[in-house]
């Protein structure tokens, strides 16, 4: 398998199926995370076509000293926002989460573990959106403090404070739902 | 949690994730120690972070447009001009060159002669054109 840099590189060069394995390779990572940023799969699928049209169009301004997926999820979740910002009611997206969760398997004793999934993916839409942007990031993609900073452009300090107090909230409500 | 705990819930979820002073870590192990409610709260927390990071991958949808465009016409348009430019340079160098023949040499009888004629003004036509055109 291609190092992403090398595809980065390729891209660059005008070489498009470059580009096209790089969208390969990350697509399902990019819709996972806008689809719980966002709640919604249809939303989540346009935010993934702008997040690799962008990557393409800002490709020269990438820095190879970070890792692509980083920079790619970072500008996923910054698309995402920006997108949260133009929608029109957040109602629409706590009802659509819970029915747009992927079909559910048939083995009975994964019910119980999907539905822990749902409500937990319900309760993440309650968080301001930036703060589930952070929690995301951080916690679903692993990313160090210092990129979720960077990629939600707030100090580190904040991103903290947003980590603690969304983990929190999650919890409180969490032990409301399940008891 | 008891109500005193409160102001270091931050401390706490910072000594979770590891950031946490060293000098600030001591005095928190030893509340730990005493406190089975911030215990508690740490295993709690611990849940809902490995929790957030169990949430499954979902599959993309399959049928998901190019974000760019297809590159194969910009190659064809690279070759057709790379094809076409010397192609029009030596029609330019022909003509500037030679002048169309003389049609008396080429239609020897007068009815042809005529029609020639009027042919041969028709192609000079069209080769002034071609010229002013290039």
């Amino acid at each position: 398998m291609q190092d992403d840099a090398i595809l980065v590189e390729h891209s660059l060069r005008g070489d498009t199926r470059a580009f096209d394995t790089l969208v390969e390779r990350y697509r399902d990572r990019v819709f996972s995370l806008a689809f719980r940023i966002l709640g919604e799969a249809s939303a989540a699928e346009d935010a993934m076509q702008e997040s690799f049209l962008r990557a393409y169009t800002r490709l020269p301004l990438y820095d190879p000293k970070q890792p692509f997926s980083t920079w790619l999820l970072c500008l996923t979740a910054r698309v995402c926002l920006n997108a949260r910002r133009h929608q029109a009611t957040e109602q629409r997206h706590l009802e659509q989460a819970a029915k747009a969760m992927p079909p559910a398997p048939s083995i009975e004793e994964r019910l119980y573990e999907r539905e822990q999934r749902r409500t937990l993916q319900r309760l993440l839409m309650r968080l301001p959106a930036p703060q589930r942007a952070a929690m995301l990031l951080y916690y679903y993609e692993e990313l160090p403090v210092a990129e979720v900073a960077r990629a939600l452009e707030v100090p580190e300090g904040t991103v903290k404070t947003w980590l603690y107090r969304g983990r929190e909230s999650l919890r409180r409500w969490l032990e409301e739902e399940l008891g | 949690m008891r109500d005193a705990c409160k102001p270091l819930e931050p401390l706490l979820h910072d000594y979770l994730e590891g950031w946490l002073a060293e000098s600030q870590r001591a005095s928190l192990l030893r509340h730990l120690q005493r406190c089975a409610a911030c215990r508690e709260k740490l295993r709690a927390w611990e849940q809902v972070g490995l929790a957030l990071r169990a949430l499954p991958r979902l599959p993309a949808p399959a049928l998901v447009r190019a974000p760019i465009a297809d590159p194969e016409p910009r190659v064809a348009l690279r070759l057709a001009l790379a094809l076409c430019l010397p192609a029009a340079m030596l029609v330019a160098a022909y003509i500037s060159h030679f002048q169309p023949p003389a049609l008396e040499q080429i239609a020897p009888y007068a009815p042809l002669h005529t029609l020639a004629e009027r042919a041969q003004e028709g192609l000079s036509l069209l080769w002034s054109w071609v010229r002013g055109m290039l």
